[in-house]
């Protein structure tokens, strides 16, 4: 994948592509806002990766004013500023997804994979599967080895960003996000929580284990197993 | 406006009082006029009076008594009606001629009714009264004249129905005026008062229109304008210098833990068995991060500036939310998480869903973390008088009488002296998003535990 990262911090930007490049990505790095701007409309990148705060043009700006090219690039903003208002802000501006600093480098690896991969028509999909689990999105039903299995409906909503994430990692703040709609980081362990409750249904009963921690990351679906 | 903020206005009660002066000033001069004019009538009808007199006992000297009689015959008849009236008795005090008979006697002058005449019943009005002089006419009798006051009546009728109209004149024009007045203050007030509104909402923006018409109330207006532009710089440099804080002090932060990660994955850390250090060291920058999330957060919410997103929340859809996430922890935690029997209520509030949400996790999370097992946890949402209101209720130790009072004073000292994060900010962030939505919190015992209920203001009122 072609990845544009623009950064002005070089520790940082050095940091993330060479995490990237050993993931198998090609990474272009460019610390000027305007230059980034220039690249990011001439070049067919797979995803932009841009600082908030950049000399030049400012990380929002370069994201409103490529969006307004009609550009659809998957757009991921990195911030100093961990703020609602802020992340809202890079939202409204146009991105796709933002990673706050300091951040660890899985957690911006598996958001790098969510917004890449992400197949066009992937969230219209209403029958989801990995190994012998079916998810029925239109019907909300599950069932695996054919089995059926009662699901709470926040039970259902994980499983199911499980299974559209299928063989990419989830982080706990991704799941935070996208199932309880939660944008601020809480004190107690409630993804940890309704992941156990789901493996007590989904996986306990049977003899595989499809849902497996990511030690320090998060949670992937893995149906190799 | 209302009638009664038209009321209460400055203007309306200067103008109000102006009335009345107005009105009581009219009252007096025409108390003057009234008692004048009457006078200077009264004095004519003397005059008269006194002129008639000496005509007739002219006449009766010249021309003797018999003739006199005629006289009087002639003047009755050719004064027609009774505003005049004349009584001729003879010596041995018979009638001889006149209008009238009987009367208060020939005395000195004198107001007279008019019932006191015999004949005069029907033919003249009956409030009619009489000035009348009597005179003994030198041995062959008396007579009597007596001038009615119908004048003085009719010019009293005149001047008390010109001051009617001018009274009702002058109040109405008083009442507009002031009506007139209080409204355009009010409006400029109301400007003013809009514009200080719109500033505690967040908008920082905006300033009083001045109509340059250089009255007091635009002096003030530029002033008030004057210190939300200092207002307005001061705070963007604020939040500008938090930014850069931000910036300055994370990127280091995230250079070390960059660092550190980079060790840890190089497998260095394995090689020495230190590992676990670098593991603990790397939590330790991320607790770091968060506490200055936390407070940035809270600086930020402080600031208002949030209230230009406010849009219209159910409260009964973010409660709903978080118990859902929250009844397994609690759970797990040993604890129960109960609503309040009853079911929720829909309950509108102008606010920000996010912080909503964040306000209700803290006070659970605290109750979650700082009560023994067994717990019970009720959380609760009802439509009253005030607004809705949300509660989070335990039944764990609660927090003394006493402490009560400090435990927000506490958190803001903590607040500014930036040392030990805890628990503390949790509740602070609590009272910033309370406060933010003008939202009311209190503290109160459970018996036993701690029940915290706030009372947010009405939606419908934005």
């Amino acid at each position: 994948m072609r990845i544009l990262l623009v950064e002005d911090d070089h520790q940082t930007a050095s940091y993330v592509a060479k995490g990237l490049t050993e993931e198998g990505h090609v990474v272009d790095t460019l610390s000027d806002g305007r230059e980034g701007l220039l690249h990011a409309t001439s070049e067919p990148y797979d995803l932009i990766i841009v600082d908030r705060m950049l000399p030049g043009l400012d990380g929002l700006g370069l994201v409103k004013t490529l969006r307004a090219t009609g550009s659809k690039v998957p757009i991921l903003i990195l911030t100093s500023l961990g703020g609602v208002d802020d992340k809202v802000d890079g939202l409204e501006a146009g991105a796709d997804d933002y990673v706050v600093k300091p951040f660890a480098f899985s957690e911006l690896q598996a958001r790098v994979n969510a917004l890449a991969r992400r197949p066009p028509m992937r969230s219209e999909e209403s029958l989801l599967k990995a190994g012998d689990l079916e998810m029925d999105v239109m019907s909300r039903q599950v069932r695996r080895s054919g089995q059926l299995i009662d699901l709470q409906p926040r039970e259902f909503r994980l499983l199911e960003v499980l299974l559209r994430n299928k063989g990419r990692v989830v982080t706990r703040t991704m799941l935070l996000e996208r199932v309880w709609d939660f944008h601020f980081d809480p004190k107690t362990s409630v993804v940890e929580t309704h992941i156990s409750r789901l493996r007590t249904k989904v996986d306990k009963p049977f003899e595989s284990e499809l849902i497996v921690t990511v030690r320090g990351t998060g949670y992937t679906i893995n149906e190799a197993r | 406006m209302k009638l009664a903020e038209l009321t209460t206005s400055t203007a309306f009660r200067l103008a109000a009082v102006f009335a009345c002066l107005f009105a009581a000033a009219v009252l007096l001069v025409f108390t003057i006029l009234y008692v004048q004019v009457g006078r200077e009538l009264e004095q004519r009808l003397a005059v008269r009076l006194a002129s008639a007199r000496a005509q007739f006992q002219r006449a009766h000297q010249r021309d003797g008594f018999n003739e006199l009689s005629g006289l009087v015959a002639d003047e009755v008849a050719a004064a027609g009606d009774y505003e005049s009236v004349f009584l001729l008795d003879g010596a041995d005090g018979d009638y001889v001629a006149g209008n009238v008979k009987g009367g208060p006697g020939f005395g000195e002058m004198r107001w007279v009714d008019s019932n006191q005449f015999v004949g005069l019943a029907g033919k003249v009005p009956a409030e009619q009264r009489y000035l009348t002089l009597g005179f003994t006419l030198a041995g062959d009798g008396s007579m009597l004249v007596g001038l009615s006051d119908a004048e003085i009546r009719r010019t009293r009728e005149v001047l008390l129905r010109t001051f009617g109209w001018g009274l009702i004149a002058t109040v109405l024009l008083a009442i507009g005026a002031g009506v007139f007045l209080g409204q355009r203050a009010q409006g400029q007030i109301d400007r003013v008062a809009h514009t200080l509104t719109a500033i505690r909402r967040g908008d920082l923006t905006a300033r009083v229109p001045v109509d340059g018409g250089g009255g007091d109330i635009d002096v003030v207006s530029r002033q008030i304008n004057g210190t939300l532009n200092q207002l307005q710089g001061l705070f963007e440099s604020v939040n500008q210098s938090s930014a850069d804080i931000a910036h300055d002090l994370k990127t280091p932060i995230g250079r070390l833990r960059q660092r550190l990660e980079g060790l840890r994955d190089s497998g260095g850390g394995a090689i020495d068995g230190h590992l676990p250090v670098i593991d603990t060291a790397i939590a330790e920058i991320d607790s770091i991060v968060a506490t200055f999330e936390a407070l940035l957060n809270i600086t930020q919410i402080e600031a208002g500036a949030r209230k230009t997103r406010f849009r219209s929340v159910d409260l009964a859809a973010v409660v709903g939310s978080v118990m859902e996430a929250y009844e397994a922890v609690a759970e797990d935690a040993g604890m129960r998480l109960e609503l309040l029997p009853g079911g929720l209520a829909h309950a509108l509030v102008f606010g920000d869903q996010d912080l909503l949400s964040q306000l209700l996790v803290n006070l659970i999370e605290n109750a979650i973390r700082h009560c023994p097992q067994r717990t019970r946890i009720v959380v609760g949402l009802a439509t009253t008088a005030d607004g809705p209101v949300l509660s989070v209720a335990d039944d764990g130790p609660g927090i003394p009488a006493i402490e009560r009072d400090n435990v927000f004073r506490r958190l803001y000292r903590l607040e500014k002296s930036r040392t030990t994060p805890g628990s503390g900010l949790g509740l602070a962030l609590v009272k910033a998003i309370v406060d933010l939505h003008d939202a009311t919190i209190r503290l109160e015992d459970n018996y036993p535990g701690l029940r915290v209920s706030m009372t947010f203001p009405p939606a419908a009122a934005p």
